[in-house]
Order: structure tokens, then C-alpha cells, then sequence
């Protein structure tokens, strides 16, 4: 009895043993490394990005005191006499529109994300659900043109003198809101949607109506959830160009007048890069804004992605 | 007389079930979820400062039934037609105020579900909407339910601490204190123990042979232990029907009927 | 944080109730006896009626201990506990039924005097009850080793004098045939009284197993 299973194992042990085990190991040496590369890619490319506008933008800060680029009021690289290369106009160019964008966007979006998560009949979540997604996926271009040739004089019939110039930053806000509008509306639903079923019936249990528990235990449960979707609007808005070197006007001043034309950061990009001489100051400088620009959405996203795991370190305490 | 015969009128004396008062009384309920018939023809008594447990295999549907006593079905999409009175209301029906019926018919679920706030705020959750505003009234009821609810020595000093850092079986508790917190007339407990250790599975029994003494329990358990543990009356459901219902003690020692018979020995099928 | 705190009370009540039984079989030994001595109609009828009481403490703790197994599904020391109630109550029922057989020879033998005085069988009687009095002091105070050794010592006691009885009462008879009849009568209540310590010294057994978890035969 002993010696047969003795045998029985001795096979076993062999069969493990089998020659194919080294080829079979390559494969998947092969595999693992494959998969590493795809995943080094990205990083690499943000790596590389980051270098080479660092690169670029260094020259210029040897040219130009920072301190002047940071404070000063004016852009005016194209002065063959007086070169000025003020940052705050653009800075705030795209923070003014960027804030208005989401007062618009937030209070809609969020909204739009409690009825669909909450109120809302299958049949209206089958139907609003794709509309919305459908609208993050229309290109910006087509955006911008609707803002610069709707949207902007339907501005100019309503505001009528008040408005200043014709593409103004209430329009570029106006438009920006509703390109922020589906990544505010899908993760905020995501977020009120994943908060636990038990909670509403807890709530609802104790006799709280529906408007109760929604304001009192499902928004602030959410509360992360939504937080995260309005730093990743505002990112997005931030981020825009098309639509916002369109639907501005692009006039680089520091303006406080929402019917006034601004110069947003990224449309300072687009715009200036068509006509800079390479290796120019000018060109430099336009690198150094570019730099302002990525440091701000990294910040951003930073700042969402942790906010975003405080809330999943949250849901694993439950 | 050679020795006192008083002891022998505490244990063993089968109280009259039809003389005692009745709290809901479930007639002739019938229950669709779209075409699927849940609950058929269900007649049940809930007596007054009583546990009654509702036993069954998984999806008997009794569950479900507890639900409606609270209106919770209401958010499960169900058809419900039949009787449940309640304080002399019938409660199917679009004109019953729901919420103050939740006020008087509380609930506690199956998984602990503490809100993630604050000990204190979960508890006054409940009078709060319900406009009590006073600080010092607040503080009272809080302390006095989570003395109810034989949690208040184990929280009283970090009432200001998160609920979700208690352990599950105090999570539990809370959430009986929060449920009591609004004075119900009536406690419905779904499962209340299934996620707990048998340690905390016991405290909340003995709470629940405790809160007896001031309202009416209804428990849906599928640890039958339990329900023989702690009920004066058990229900039988299966596959939507009540098969038996009659004191605990009875229905465990010596059911009428055979499917109840296969269930509680186990030998199911 | 104490837990089930109605469980054990209703044990503790169990085992009160026990005692009781117990206490009340015990004292139906000495009136039976006392109303064979004295041929005392109302004791004996008095011992009738406490033995109905018996069956009735019995069926009730009988359905205690269900109701306990049934609902609070006992374990360890719980278990053997009401297991051994559930035996002991048996016994105890037992004894009662013995003097209740006694009380009846009383009643049928009231006209006719003893054929001899009484010297044995209330020496016998009290030593049965002070061996069931022993066995209910160890099941209060939580010790049996010590009332083991007085119960295999009383027995003893208790079966050498039955077989003393049953000598004299055979020679009475053989001398007299006529009280045959009589002496049977008594030779019967020895013979009780005998198997009644027999059952205590079951007791004592079940009260081994339930304390010690220890399966011991007293003889």
C-alpha cells in the first residue's frame, strides 16, 4: 500500500517537474514586461511633457524676472520697444470665467445628479443618462462655434448696452458650464447613487419624507463623491481651449466686467503660438504660462484624487 | 400546606391569545411584486408588549412582509392589497400619512446602518426632524435611548465620536436607540442579529426581552434559535403563505403541521 | 455585561422548584409512615392528596425542562443539569408514589391494631429522608461529593435493617400464621422504604453526572 502511493506521488512530483515549465514561464516573463511598458508609456509621456515645458520655460526666467512675470498687469510680448509679459491677466482671465462657469454649472449639475439618482423612473434614467453622456462627447470646436455665433448674440439681445464687447466671459463661462455639466452630473450621480441603500431606509424608517433624507443623510454621505466631480469640472473648465480662445474675445486685460472680453491662459497659448518666433523671448514665455497652466491642473487633480480616495477608505470602513 | 405553591403560578401559565390586546392585525394580505405573487392571503395578530418572530427559508417572503407594516414596501415597487390595521387604520392606502406612521412603527435592519455621523446626531436624527429643537430636551432623549438600548455606559463619553467606530454589535444597538429615539409604538426587526457575533447576538436578545416590557416587537430571523429564544409567538411562512402561527413554545415543541415540522428540524425538502 | 440573564433565572427557578419537589416527597415519607404508627386516617388521606401535588410539580417541571432545551438550546453544565432534573423528578415521583402505597396499607388496615410495635420502619423512614434531604442540600449548596458518602453509608444502614425486618416479620409469621396477612403489610412498607433510599441513591448518581459530568453507579 505504502509503495503504491509512494509511486503515485513520485508521478505527481514529476509531472510538475515538466520540461515546458521554463517556456511556459518565459510567456508569461513576456506578458508581465509587455504590460509594464504599456503602463511605463503614460508615464513616461507625462514625465517627458513636463520636462521639456520646464525646459522651454527656464530660458525665459533668466530673461525675465519672475517676480515681474507673476505681477505684472499687462501682456504685451509683441512690443517690438516695450516687451511686458504680465501673467495676471491671463491668470485671471481663465480663473474669472473658470468660477462663473461652475456658479452655473455646479448648482444644475448637481441637481440634475439628485433627480436622476433619486427621483427619477427607470424610463427618465434610461433616456437622461445618454443624453448627458452624449453631451460630453460633442467636440469642443463645435462648442466654441455655437457660443461665438448663438449664444453670444443671444447675450447681446438680452444685456443689450450693458454688454461690452460682443464675446465676453459671461458667453465663455455660459459655454464652459455646460461642457463641465456632464462630468459634474455623471460622477455626482455615481456618488449619490453608491451611497448605501441602508442609509435612505434608515432615514426614511425614522418617518424623515424624501427631501429630509436626501438633504440630511444621502447629499452629505455623498458628499466626497460630489466634491471630487466639482474639482474635476473645474479642472476640465480650466483646462478648455477651443471653446474659450472662441467664445472670449481674447483681449488680454484685466477685466472685472463679465461682459468684457478676457484672455484665458489656454487661449494665450493657442492664440500667440501661431505667430512667435521660435527661441524668442515671446516664445519662451509662452512655455512659462503653459507651465502655470499644468502646475494648476495637477494641483487640481491632485486634490480630487484624494479626495476621492478619502471617500473609498470610507466605504472599506463599512 | 407543606410547601408554598406560589412559584407554580409564575412559570408555564398559557396566557389567553385572543383576549390579549392586538397592535396590528394583518388581514387578508395579498402582495405582487409586478406578476410575482409574494405574499398570499396572510392573516397574523401582533399582540401588544409581545415578540413575534416571522420564520422562514430565504425568499418566503417574510421579509417582505414586515415591510409593509411600515410602508417601507412602498420603495420596493409592490402591489399590496388587504388589510393591516394599525391603531384602527387600515395603513394600504394612499391617504395614510406615512411618515408619522414610520414615527410609530420603527424599524432596525438587517446590517447595522448607523448614519456616518456622530453617535449623539444618529440618535437625535429622529427627534430632530420630528421639531424637537431644544438642546436639553435633545440630550435627554439621547441619553435616555441609548439607556434603553443598554449602549449609554459603553458611549456615554464619546457620544461626539463617529458611529461607525463602534464595533458591529454596538452599531447595532445604536441603531435601536435611534430607532427608539422617536418613542414607536411598535419595533420591527429585520434580521437584526445575522451580521453579528453570537456575543452581541445575545445582548441584543436580552434588549429585546428588555424593550418588551414597553412596545411590541416584531422580529424576522432565519436563525430559528433565536426566534425559539426570544419570541412569545412564531409565525411560519413559506413560499408566501403562513403555514403556522401560535405561541413559541408550542410551534417548536410540537407543530401541527409538517412543513413547519421539516423546517424547524431542519429537514427541509 | 452579564447576557441571558432570563435564562438563568429560569434555571436557578428550575432548580428551586426541584428542591421544592423534593423537600415536599420528603416530608410525605414521615406522614406516611407516622400515619401507619398512630393509624391516622387524615394523614394518610393528607399523604393522598400531597402526592396529586407531586404528579402535578412534576409534569410542570417536566415541561420547564422542555421549554428549556426547546428554546434556549442549553449546552455543558446546563445540559446535564436538566437532564438531570428531568431523572430525578422521576425518582422523586417514585418515592411519592411509594408512600402513597403506604398511606393506602394505612387505610386499609385502620381498624386492625399493629402486630407489633414500630422500632424499624421509622428508623428506616427517617434515614430515606435524611438521605433525600442530603441529596437536596448538595444540589442547593453545589457540593456532592460529601453527600455521596453519606448516602452509600445510610443505604447500608437502611438495607441491613430491611433485612432485619424482613427476619423478624418471617419468623412472626411462621410462629403466627394468623397475622400473615398483617406482616405482609409491614414487610411491604420496609420493602418501600428500602427501594425509597434506592432512589435517593439515584439521585446521588444523577447528581455526579451533573456536577462532575462523571457517570457513577451508588449503590
Amino acid at each position: 500500500m505504502g509503495n503504491v502511493s509512494q509511486t503515485g506521488n513520485n508521478r505527481r512530483v514529476s509531472g510538475l517537474l515538466n520540461p515546458s515549465r521554463s517556456r511556459r514561464s518565459w510567456v508569461e516573463f513576456l506578458i508581465e514586461k509587455a504590460l509594464l511598458a504599456a503602463g511605463l508609456f503614460a508615464v513616461i509621456f507625462v514625465v517627458l511633457i513636463f520636462a521639456y515645458i520646464i525646459y522651454e520655460a527656464v530660458p525665459f526666467f533668466l530673461q525675465v524676472n519672475p517676480l515681474e512675470f507673476f505681477l505684472n498687469i499687462v501682456w504685451r510680448p509683441d512690443s517690438p520697444t516695450n516687451p511686458q509679459y504680465g501673467l495676471l491677466p491671463s491668470l485671471w482671465g481663465s480663473f474669472f470665467i473658470t468660477v462663473m462657469a461652475l456658479a452655473i454649472a455646479v448648482p444644475v449639475g448637481v441637481v440634475t445628479a439628485m433627480y436622476i439618482s433619486q427621483v427619477a423612473r427607470k424610463l427618465e434614467r434610461s433616456i437622461l443618462k445618454p443624453l448627458i453622456e452624449i453631451l460630453a462627447g460633442i467636440p469642443s470646436v463645435v462648442y466654441g462655434f455655437f457660443a461665438l455665433v448663438v449664444l453670444a448674440s443671444v447675450l447681446s439681445t438680452l444685456f443689450g448696452e450693458a454688454v461690452v464687447t460682443r464675446l465676453n466671459a459671461l458667453n465663455g463661462a455660459i459655454i464652459l458650464a455646460v461642457m463641465a455639466l456632464p462630468t459634474i452630473i455623471s460622477i455626482s450621480e455615481d456618488s449619490l447613487t453608491a451611497v448605501p441603500k441602508e442609509y435612505k431606509e434608515a432615514a426614511l424608517a425614522l418617518g424623515s419624507s424624501e427631501w429630509e433624507t436626501l438633504r440630511n443623510i444621502t447629499l452629505p454621505a455623498a458628499k466626497p463623491g460630489v466634491l471630487t466631480a466639482i474639482l474635476l469640472g473645474f479642472g476640465r473648465a480650466i483646462g478648455e481651449t477651443m471653446a474659450v480662445l472662441m467664445a472670449t474675445g481674447n483681449s488680454p486685460l484685466l477685466a472685472f466686467n463679465p461682459l468684457q472680453s478676457i484672455l484665458a491662459m489656454t487661449a494665450l497659448i493657442a492664440r500667440d503660438f501661431g505667430e512667435v518666433a521660435i527661441g524668442s523671448t515671446w516664445y519662451h514665455s509662452i512655455f512659462a504660462v503653459a507651465l502655470v497652466l499644468l502646475i494648476i491642473t495637477l494641483l487640481v487633480n491632485w486634490v480630487a484624487t484624494s479626495v476621492v480616495s478619502k471617500k473609498i477608505g470610507w466605504r472599506i470602513r463599512r | 400546606m407543606l410547601v408554598d405553591d406560589d412559584w407554580l403560578k409564575e412559570f408555564l401559565i398559557q396566557e389567553d391569545f385572543k383576549a390579549l390586546p392586538s397592535v396590528i392585525s394583518v388581514r387578508n394580505l395579498n402582495l405582487w411584486f409586478g406578476s410575482t405573487h409574494v405574499l398570499k392571503s396572510i392573516n397574523l395578530e401582533i399582540k401588544r408588549n409581545r415578540i413575534t418572530a416571522i420564520i422562514g427559508p430565504s425568499g418566503c417572503g417574510k421579509t417582505t412582509l414586515i415591510r409593509t407594516f411600515n410602508r417601507m414596501c412602498d420603495l420596493d415597487n409592490a402591489r399590496v392589497e388587504g388589510e393591516i390595521l394599525f391603531d384602527g387604520y387600515n395603513i394600504i392606502g394612499d391617504d395614510v400619512d406615512v411618515v408619522e406612521l414610520r414615527r410609530r412603527i420603527g424599524m432596525v435592519f438587517q446590517k447595522p446602518n448607523p448614519f456616518p455621523k456622530s453617535i449623539f446626531e444618529n440618535v437625535a436624527y429622529g427627534p430632530l426632524i420630528h421639531g424637537v429643537r431644544s438642546k436639553s430636551k435633545l440630550y435627554r432623549i439621547v441619553q435616555e435611548s441609548l439607556e434603553r438600548a443598554a449602549l449609554w455606559d459603553e458611549v456615554k463619553d464619546r457620544l461626539k465620536d463617529n458611529a461607525l467606530s463602534l464595533s458591529g454589535g454596538q452599531q447595532q444597538r445604536l441603531c435601536i436607540a435611534r430607532a427608539l429615539a422617536v418613542n414607536p409604538e411598535v419595533l420591527l426587526m429585520d434580521e437584526p442579529c445575522s451580521a453579528l457575533d453570537p456575543v452581541s447576538t445575545a445582548k441584543i436578545e436580552d434588549l429585546m426581552l428588555d424593550l418588551k416590557e414597553s412596545l411590541t416587537i416584531v422580529i424576522v430571523t432565519h436563525n430559528m434559535q433565536q426566534a425559539a429564544r426570544v419570541s412569545d409567538y412564531t409565525a411560519f411562512l413559506y413560499m408566501g403563505e403562513l403555514v403556522e402561527f401560535g405561541p413559541t413554545s408550542i410551534i417548536f415543541e410540537r407543530p401541527r403541521e409538517e412543513k413547519t415540522k421539516a423546517y424547524i428540524t431542519g429537514r427541509f425538502g | 455585561m452579564q447576557v441571558r440573564k432570563r435564562y438563568y433565572q429560569e434555571l436557578a427557578n428550575l432548580t428551586k422548584s426541584v428542591i421544592k419537589m423534593g423537600e415536599l416527597a420528603a416530608s410525605l415519607i414521615d406522614i406516611a409512615v407516622l400515619s401507619l404508627a398512630n393509624k391516622d386516617a387524615s394523614l394518610a388521606d393528607k399523604v393522598l392528596t400531597e402526592a396529586a401535588r407531586i404528579d402535578d410539580y412534576e409534569l410542570r417541571i417536566e415541561e420547564t425542562c422542555i421549554q428549556l432545551i426547546v428554546r434556549q438550546q442549553p449546552v455543558a453544565d446546563d445540559l446535564r443539569a436538566i437532564i438531570s432534573y428531568l431523572r430525578i423528578i422521576g425518582d422523586f415521583d417514585r418515592i411519592s408514589d411509594l408512600a402513597s402505597n403506604i398511606a393506602r396499607i394505612t387505610k386499609q388496615t385502620l381498624d386492625k391494631p399493629l402486630i407489633k410495635p414500630l422500632i424499624d420502619i421509622p428508623r428506616m423512614s427517617k434515614l430515606a429522608q435524611e438521605m433525600i434531604r442530603c441529596t437536596l442540600d448538595a444540589l442547593e449548596q453545589s457540593k456532592v461529593l460529601e453527600c455521596v458518602e453519606k448516602l452509600s453509608e445510610k443505604d447500608n444502614e437502611v438495607d441491613a435493617l430491611w433485612y432485619q425486618v424482613y427476619r423478624e416479620l418471617v419468623s412472626m409469621m411462621i410462629e403466627n400464621p394468623r397475622v400473615i396477612s398483617d406482616a405482609t403489610d409491614l414487610m411491604l412498607v420496609a420493602r418501600y422504604l428500602e427501594r425509597m433510599a434506592d432512589h435517593a441513591c439515584n439521585i446521588g448518581s444523577r447528581l455526579i453526572y451533573m456536577f462532575t459530568g462523571e457517570r457513577r453507579k451508588l449503590q
